[in-house]
């Protein structure tokens, strides 16, 4: 899943205005990078001539020509070779930066693009991707700072909207990410993975209709993508409308049969239905995925107890224990199962570390339990 | 009372009853016919002569005729089975008899053969689906009661057939609604200790659940007679106990309290030392006993307030033992208020004497134009539990709640729910301090026989159920989102109460005392309830509402006064505390804490929630005239012994001041500060301090 996330990334860079510049720049169509930054570095390359030295502006150069023909090491030695003959080629950071990123050497990367800014603090391109960068590495606070500058200064780039819309998203401002989003679909009006991230704010605002309008755009500029109906999916599921839900997530997981959370989801949904055995079945599946997913165990356990089976249910709870000794509700579902076996004692130690690992609804049902000598 | 109550558990509802009678005379002798008995001739006479003695029998239209009925019919029915009238009757003596899926069979049969072969079948096949939870089939017949029904050319019975058949099909409704959403319970049969293959019913308990009275028509009664009218044993009364693990001990016959007759256990206060019986007395009368020791006292009438030419039954007494909750189908009240029909709750309040007062009937939120029963105070003082055919039943009587607020209002009713209810009648049901167990009667088909005492355990609301979901929302990032969790606003129902009991005994001997134990409300100076421990077993128990700063005084002739504090925060739920009190007997030398004296903070002014505890010492003296004690000052650890003597010898002084003032002679006071240096526990915790801080009494002389 997470090689198919970073594809989703490259396909947003890719999807671009500022790609088809490029294209008509290099005639070519293999690129798929943050384009905008080496048509930035390339552009100011001339003016290099008279300051850099002659070795440094050839190795340089020809770590475009590499980097251009996707050839990321090679582009990457180019560009070390530049900065071994000047050491304060702010370019040359730059783009071995951009190189490195597209090798997915994120911390090397980012380490250039700072070295870059230290010797040419002027260079927005730096910031933009640095931002990039720490969004991929889920350090919000510093990606959100890294844009606000690249936006600060001046930097044109229609997908600032885009990500500024996620960070607020991860945020929690959520009515905020639907104003980016809004604004980043003006200047991309058939980009998918745009809509998606509306609909999820949508979603997470409770408005159910406009999310599943988005997630509908979504699915029909991109039917390949099996998070597009996964997420629908969701949407129905929290509508309780789970029949819709069902075939979403069957669809997601036509897509992508690894795809754990739809496949989860799809359980989730099939216990609401009442559709014990499909439920049950699912979870398991999800397991043979991912052995160490303690969600799926706790799913499992609120399945067997609806079909009051609360010996299976404790031991589907155990396990989901096991693999995160933190998951209270694991803890409050299983208090309740044993408090259903009569094991009333064993329910209140259960409901107690639930309200200890934050639980607060433990503490009602707390009421009936001896205190603690 | 016994016939009328039989009655009730014999789930026959009466309206059905009111045109059974025109209908059975229809149908006095079942016709048989000798070409219905071609394989064995023989069969004919047989067949005829027991239907004939069964005939004899039904025809008394009474519990016992039916019953004792149902072995000739059920000889008929090997030779015949096919007689549609024969089925019906059959039907009608399993109702009385409580087999009501066999009764369910028969009427079935006889429907099957002629809907019509009586006029009442339509009705009595829809009450025994009903009974037996086969709702859409219920109000299925009762409506082609209603579609087909014909006039008897009564038209006020017409209408009454008509609004009870329509009653019945509202009722249905609502059983409908209730096995949808059931209650969470778990519903246990008391085990063969208590219940046996013959009706047990009317458990009343002690509200720790340690003591249970409960009512049997078991073999081996008092005089071992059955009752004429239902062909059952007599009532007895029966008790049993509960050991540390739980387990009931076996029941035992009330031998000092039973009689020949019917003797049922209708209430009992919530510590056990007062119970309510009925005796079958001609007009239904409430009887109590008190426990003496280990003997229970010769019943004795309640006062003629409550007692009347009607029928009194069921009652229960508020923990405070001011207010005593009855049932009653008299006409009106003691204030000219007219009875909502039927049976209802009455209460009456003691006066000042002790006497009980007026009866005034309890309202229209708890009484209906249906019968109420067996009304339930919870020692909590709000709580009524009761049953009633009124309110939303979902036939017969169910058992309803509702709780007094602070202006005297009783809640609408609220039904317990299914599987507590059922469509049969459920009632007689008590509940514990805890608020979480509950006992009542009932007959289910996994029982020993007949009625089952059984014991409820409230599970409360559903519990949260989190499924995990999560769900990647953003399309270039790897976080995912967890759906929002609401935790639910449940509203668990908290009895605030604490059960305080314990044993009072002799410090030296260990011998059991019966004590005075006075239960006072420190800022109001007001005694809330007087109790005594019992004399056989020292034992007391005492119910305090939470939300208040009780004193607690134990007395008894000879001893020197207890003292206990308690002060129980409004937010304190059910809890029981066991305090065991060791009295001494008045001696030189012996020392007392008074635990209900307080002083302002770092100063020596009594507060006036020390009054009760002094004007207890106070008495003490006065009947001891030449006793001459010392009140000593303690204080715990903190601060200089200087500040701590000079303030332990000032608040003793102020307790000698006020006795003085209160005329005891001051040459009969001492009092000295000791400060710090007679600890009686710990100075490392608060606890600990807070029991150092103190002042005690020593008697210095008695004669």
């Amino acid at each position: 899943m997470k090689n198919l996330k970073r594809l989703s990334l490259f396909a947003l860079l890719l999807s671009s205005g500022v790609l088809m510049a490029q294209e008509e720049a290099n005639d070519t169509t293999q690129i798929i990078v943050p384009t905008k930054i080496i048509v930035d570095t390339m552009a100011n390359a001339d003016n290099l001539v008279a300051v850099e030295g002659q070795e440094a502006q050839l190795a340089y150069n020809s770590g475009v020509d590499f980097f251009a023909a996707g050839k990321y090491k090679e582009a990457v030695s180019q560009f070390t070779a530049a900065i071994d003959y000047n050491a304060d080629f702010a370019k040359a950071y730059l783009n071995r930066g951009s190189a490195l990123f597209q090798m997915n050497a994120l911390t090397q990367a980012a380490e250039d693009l700072s070295k870059a800014l230290e010797i040419d603090e002027t260079l927005a391109s730096a910031y933009y991707m640095l931002g990039i960068i720490y969004l991929q590495k889920e350090d919000y606070d510093q990606a959100k700072s890294s844009f606000a500058k690249a936006s600060e200064m001046k930097y044109d780039n229609p997908k600032i909207d885009y990500f500024l819309g996620e960070l607020a998203f991860m945020a929690g401002e959520y009515k905020e990410a639907v104003k980016y989003f809004d604004m980043a679909l003006k200047n991309d009006k058939q980009n998918a993975m745009i809509f998606n991230d509306r609909a999820s704010s949508h979603r997470q605002l409770n408005d159910f209709e406009s999310a599943i309008a988005d997630y509908t755009m979504a699915i029909e500029l991109d039917k390949s993508n099996a998070m597009y109906y996964s997420n629908r999916g969701s949407v129905y599921r929290l509508m309780e409308d789970y029949d819709n839900a069902i075939k979403d997530y069957s669809m997601a997981l036509e897509i992508d049969d690894d795809y754990k959370l739809a496949r989860n989801n799809r359980g989730v949904s099939y216990m609401y239905l009442e559709k014990y055995d499909e439920a049950i079945q699912d979870f398991e599946e999800v397991l043979e995925v991912d052995r160490d997913y303690a969600y799926a165990y706790n799913n499992l356990g609120l399945v067997y107890y609806k079909m009051r089976d609360y010996d299976k249910a404790i031991d589907n709870y155990t396990k989901a224990i096991a693999l995160n000794p933190d998951y209270g509700y694991a803890y409050l579902h299983r208090g309740s199962a044993k408090e259903m076996l009569r094991k009333f004692d064993d329910a209140c130690n259960d409901w107690r570390k639930a309200l200890e690992l934050g639980v607060t609804q433990a503490e009602t049902y707390l009421i009936y339990c001896n205190k603690e000598d | 009372m016994i016939l009328k109550r039989t009655l009730l558990y014999c789930l026959v509802v009466l309206i059905g009853s009111l045109f059974v009678q025109p209908a059975f005379a229809q149908l006095q002798d079942v016709e048989i016919n000798k070409k219905e008995f071609k394989v064995r001739k023989s069969g004919f006479k047989e067949a005829w002569k027991a239907v004939k003695e069964a005939d004899a029998l039904y025809g008394k239209g009474n519990t016992a005729g039916y019953r004792q009925s149902l072995v000739f019919y059920e000889e008929g029915a090997k030779y015949n089975n096919k007689n549609a009238e024969l089925n019906y009757k059959l039907g009608v003596c399993y109702m009385f008899d409580s087999q009501m899926t066999k009764a369910e069979k028969s009427f079935e049969k006889a429907y099957e053969i002629n809907p019509y072969a009586a006029h009442d079948l339509i009705y009595l096949l829809g009450q025994t689906y009903q009974v037996n939870c086969k709702i859409d089939k219920a109000i299925a017949s009762y409506s082609e009661f209603v579609n087909k029904y014909q006039s008897f050319g009564d038209k006020d019975f017409d209408e009454r057939i008509m609004s009870s058949a329509k009653r019945k099909i509202q009722e249905c409704n609502t059983a409908k609604e209730m096995i949808k959403h059931p209650a969470r319970v778990f519903i246990d049969n008391l085990g063969p200790a208590i219940n046996t293959e013959f009706s047990e019913y009317g458990p009343v308990i002690t509200t720790d659940e340690s003591v249970l009275v409960f009512t049997s028509r078991r073999e081996g009664t008092t005089g071992d007679e059955r009752d004429i009218d239902d062909y059952k044993f007599y009532e007895d009364l029966y008790t049993s106990t509960k050991d540390a693990q739980g387990r009931w001990s076996r029941a035992v016959n009330m031998r000092d309290l039973n009689t020949v007759g019917h003797d049922a256990s209708i209430g009992m206060s919530y510590d056990g030392q007062v119970l309510y019986t009925f005796n079958g007395t001609p007009n239904g009368t409430v009887l109590y006993s008190e426990l003496e020791g280990s003997e229970w006292s010769k019943p004795k009438e309640m006062s003629k307030h409550i007692n009347t030419k009607a029928h009194e039954t069921s009652a229960s007494i508020s923990s405070d033992n001011k207010i005593f909750y009855f049932v009653s189908n008299r006409e009106k009240d003691d204030y000219g208020m007219k009875s909502f029909g039927g049976k209802d709750i009455y209460y009456s309040v003691k006066n000042e004497k002790g006497k009980w007062g007026k009866v005034r009937n309890l309202g229209s939120a708890v009484n209906t134009k249906y019968d109420e029963e067996a009304c339930f105070i919870h020692p909590d003082g709000v709580t009524m539990y009761f049953s009633s055919k009124g309110h939303k039943t979902m036939g017969g009587y169910d058992i309803f709640k509702t709780v007094r607020n602070e202006d005297g209002i009783w809640s609408e009713a609220v039904n317990l729910g299914y599987p507590v209810n059922t469509p049969s009648d459920d009632v007689f049901f008590v509940m514990a301090g805890s608020g979480r167990f509950g006992y009542y009667s009932t007959v289910k088909e996994t029982g020993y026989g007949e009625q089952d005492i059984y014991r409820i355990t409230f599970l409360g609301p559903e519990k949260l159920m989190v499924h995990a979901v999560e769900d990647n929302l953003m399309a270039s990032l790897n976080s995912t989102i967890t759906d929002k969790v609401v935790e639910q606003e449940v509203e668990i129902e908290t009895v605030r109460l604490t059960l305080l009991k314990g044993t009072v005994t002799d410090a030296i001997s260990g011998e059991p005392i019966k004590a005075d134990i006075e239960i006072v409300d420190n800022e109001k100076d007001e005694i809330v309830t007087l109790t005594n421990s019992n004399s056989a077993t020292g034992k007391y128990m005492l119910s305090l509402p939470s939300g208040k700063n009780y004193g607690i005084s134990v007395k008894a002739e000879g001893y020197l006064f207890h003292s206990e504090n308690f002060n129980i925060p409004a937010a304190t739920g059910y809890q029981e505390v066991i305090k065991d009190v060791i009295l001494s007997k008045v001696g030189v030398g012996t020392k007392i804490v008074l635990k209900n004296i307080f002083f302002d903070y770092d100063k020596s002014t009594l507060r006036s929630e020390s009054y009760p505890e002094l004007n207890r010492l106070q008495k003490l003296l006065e009947s001891y005239p030449n006793m001459r004690i010392e009140i000593g000052g303690h204080t715990d650890n903190k601060g200089s012994l200087k500040y701590n003597t000079d303030l332990s010898q000032a608040r003793s002084k102020a307790v000698v001041d006020y006795l003085v003032n209160n005329g005891i002679s001051r040459s009969r006071l001492e009092f000295k500060g000791y400060a710090y240096l007679q600890p009686i526990d710990t100075n490392d915790t608060d606890e600990g301090r807070q029991q150092n801080r103190r002042v005690e009494f020593k008697v210095l002389s008695i004669n």
